[in-house]
């Protein structure tokens, strides 16, 4: 009865008043999920990004300074990241990843969908980064695949969990630039009964450092006869 | 469910995972299991569990795969894979009884207590399962059912999001997230007080506050030795549960409870000092720690690295309470009637968890909420008065300039206001919300070019530093919302208080702000000036709340001025 009694309060309440919304980064009120003021402090929305691994650039650069000089990934047909990886952006992305969070992706929705609109021609399927099934038995989701699916179910473009992570490597954070390459060889592979891979797809993932995974996972695709591979992440870093 | 969140697709990935088998049950579930009447002892099973627990924390293993039974851990033997070397030492074990007593840790504190103790995973798993087994301790899930809700373990909020994990629908408890939110994949540790043996309780008698041999920092007046003789009355002869101290601003409250929590600390009882904001808690830990210098008070709040070094006397916000299970003798909550703990039912439930059964709370404040006045006239709550500051002389009323702050012509007006009050010291000027922060910071630093003038909001990175250079008299005029509106001493402040009569300010605010003038005794005296466009009903109550206590203050015979 106390139940029944709170449910009706609570929805009486919303009844009457309009719901007050707050910014997921900063907390203050805002109408959008993420508000005008954090999103130009992380979202740097009139900044290119770097085409080969996501990096945020300075005005007028189309590639950054490791993807020029070839240290970059070299696979992807385009890469681009909402957010840069610092501050209240990377704790979100990190509070959705590690604290078990990820309707939180569902929020972000908002911002994420005409940000890939804008910057990556359009689709046959959207493909996430796979985690490995001891690493996603022991958090119980992936965020890649959320962020996928979201992506996929807001824009009708069709999921499909292409890729398997066969190792389980160690995390890329702890390593540098030429042991990540090291440690992602082999490590995906194609899901055994996919013959006929769509030709344009969008690979997903949550944070882009080097771009040694998603250029592995381009890679892996495009051996299998994929023509285009782009991709989206939520974070990347800046170039200074 | 969540919304968008494809339940079959993640669903779909454990038919991928080898003896892997999803529950289509919430993963609270499994928790609550009828115990057989007979337990019999699967020792494969919990040498699995304990290697699964290991391998969870690990992240080598593929997690969960059974339903966790457990009750089941609880009563069994101490698993063979747990019958390790360092579980024989009992040095570390009484060690890790010291960190773990009275706390609730969530998976992800481990790894804190495993790095404090300098045992692995593994380790720590064993020395938790082997207090499991002695009845000191209990594996929890993190949500408990009741009727059709589901209420977090730590926290007592149903407000939680669900989601679909690869085990079936899962729960994130959002009230948590301040302090880091749990999830129903997750387990709870939590370790009962236990009495530290042989050590005898000493007399309350002999703890007397004219008793004690302990001298303070600061002399008690008449009136400051009454309401401790009181306060220990209350709480040694009365029994009282709970106790409302209600003091007027600057009347030394936390310094008339000192002799109480000496007598609290002498019986090897651990006491809690508690209050909302991060700003009082940083203020009061050194006047504690200077006035029981024997004692490593220990300091949390969401601005310092968790610290789980056992203490007697621990300082902490009303979140970082939340960690605590029965563990506090005496609980001092200091402005108890604050934003986010005034109204917030997760930090009253905090509280209330983190005190002993037989524990007792002292409530401080300058200004009570009618719900804490209510409860002492239905006698629940027994009252201390202390209506003088400790230098005895009068909180100042504030005064009222009507200025709707919109022209120019008002700003010279203020601007004369200012520059009265800073003839004799540094202002404070409270606005309403962040957003005037900013403004008024520019507009102030504009008018007064020859002054150093700043501003600071809750979420100001610098926030800390700038209060610091206030306190040093680097800064002439600072500009804040709520942030300083309680718990602090600047000597010497002068108070304005730009749009009084917004709706944001209540009774209680505005005399918590006026409050922050005339503090020391070197200066005794201050100004608080509302300026305001309309009159309100909080202004006129604030006023007259000002007035009464001055005027019982007078009545005791305690005024100086």
């Amino acid at each position: 009865m106390v139940d029944l009694f709170l449910r009706l309060k609570e929805n009486a309440v919303l009844l009457w008043y309009e719901k007050t919304t707050y910014c997921l980064l900063c907390g203050n009120v805002s109408e959008e999920p993420v508000c005008l003021i954090c999103q130009q402090a992380y979202f740097f929305p009139n900044l290119p990004r770097c085409g080969s691994c996501g990096k945020i650039l300075a005005e007028t650069k189309t590639r950054c300074r490791n993807c020029e000089t070839g240290k970059g990934p070299e696979g992807l047909d385009k890469v681009t990241c909402l957010g840069y990886y610092k501050g209240a952006w990377k704790e979100l992305v990190q509070q959705i990843k590690y604290k078990g969070q990820p309707y939180l992706i569902t929020s972000l929705a908002e911002v994420i969908i005409p940000w890939v609109i804008r910057w990556l021609p359009p689709p046959d399927a959207v493909v996430p980064v796979p985690m490995h099934p001891d690493r996603l038995a022991q958090r119980g989701f992936n965020q890649a695949e959320v962020l996928a699916s979201i992506i996929s179910r807001q824009l009708a473009i069709p999921y499909q969990n292409l890729l398997d992570r066969i190792k389980d490597t160690i995390p890329q954070t702890t390593l540098g630039r030429r042991q990540r390459l090291r440690n992602l060889r082999d490590a995906f592979s194609v899901k055994p009964g996919y013959s006929d891979l769509r030709e344009i797809v969008w690979l997903v993932d949550d944070v882009v450092t080097t771009g040694s995974t998603l250029e592995e996972c381009a890679g892996v695709l495009k051996k299998n006869g994929v023509k285009k591979v782009y991709a989206f992440c939520l974070g990347a870093g800046k170039e200074e | 469910m969540s919304p968008g969140l494809p339940l079959g697709k993640l669903l779909a990935v454990t038919a991928g995972l080898p003896d892997k088998k999803p529950t289509t049950q919430p993963a609270t579930q499994p928790f609550s299991p009828a115990l057989p009447s007979a337990p019999v002892i699967d020792r494969d099973f919990e040498n699995r569990l304990a290697q699964k627990l290991t391998n969870r924390m690990k992240k080598e293993n593929m997690g969960v795969q059974e339903k966790v039974r457990w009750q089941d851990i609880s009563r069994e033997a101490l698993p063979e894979a747990f019958n390790i070397e360092v579980l024989q030492n009992e040095t570390v074990y009484q060690k890790f009884l010291r960190i773990a007593e009275g706390r609730q840790l969530a998976e992800n504190e481990f790894r804190i207590v495993e790095k404090k103790l300098g045992v692995s995973t593994k380790e720590l798993l064993g020395f938790m399962q082997k207090a499991v087994q002695s009845g000191n301790a209990e594996w929890l899930p993190i949500f408990e059912q009741v009727r059709s809700r589901y209420f977090c373990r730590r926290c007592g909020s149903s407000h939680y999001e669900e989601w679909p994990s690869l085990y079936g629908d899962t729960y994130t408890c959002l009230d948590c997230r301040e302090i880091g939110p749990l999830n129903s994949l997750q387990i709870l540790f939590r370790l009962h007080s236990v009495d530290v043996p042989g050590q005898t309780q000493v007399d309350t008698d002999k703890c007397k506050p004219d008793q004690t041999v302990r001298s303070y920092s600061l002399e008690f007046t008449f009136a400051q030795e009454k309401a401790a003789e009181e306060l220990w009355q209350q709480v040694h002869r009365q029994k009282a549960q709970e106790t409302l101290l209600w003091a007027a601003c600057g009347a030394g409250k936390t310094e008339v409870c000192f002799p109480l929590i000496d007598s609290f600390l002498r019986q090897n009882k651990k006491v809690l000092f508690a209050a909302p904001r991060q700003d009082v808690v940083h203020d009061v830990q050194p006047r504690l720690q200077k006035n029981f210098p024997e004692y490593n008070i220990k300091i949390l709040s969401g601005a310092l690295p968790q610290d789980m070094e056992p203490s007697k006397l621990t300082v902490a916000t009303t979140h970082q309470v939340l960690r605590f299970y029965r563990a506090f003798h005496l609980i001092i909550l200091d402005e108890t009637d604050a934003y986010p703990y005034e109204g917030s039912s997760v930090l009253e439930y905090g509280i209330r968890q983190a005190l002993r059964p037989d524990g007792q709370i002292i409530c401080l404040t300058a200004t009570p909420s009618a719900e804490i006045l209510l409860r002492v006239k239905s006698q629940k709550c027994a009252i201390v008065r202390l209506p003088v500051r400790h230098h005895g002389f009068p909180v100042p009323v504030p005064e009222w300039q009507k200025n709707k702050l919109t022209r120019d012509r008002s700003l010279v007006e203020l601007k004369k206001v200012l520059l009265k009050l800073i003839a004799d010291g540094p202002i404070l000027v409270f606005v309403p919300t962040v957003a005037l922060v900013k403004e008024w910071t520019g507009v102030l630093k504009m008018a007064f070019s020859d002054l150093r003038v700043e501003g600071s909001w809750s979420s100001d990175a610098a926030r800390r530093e700038k209060i610091v250079l206030f306190r040093q008299g680097d800064i002439n005029i600072f500009v804040c919302t709520s942030i300083l509106e309680r718990g602090i001493t600047i000597k010497g402040v002068q108070v304005a208080v730009l749009f009084a009569d917004h709706t944001l300010y209540d009774a209680r605010a505005l005399v918590q702000m006026a409050g922050r003038t005339g503090r020391s005794a070197e200066c005794p005296f201050g100004r608080a000036v509302f300026i305001y466009a309309e009159q309100t009903q909080a202004m006129i109550q604030a006023n007259r709340w000002i007035q009464d206590q001055n005027r019982l203050a007078e009545e005791w015979g305690c005024l100086n001025g």
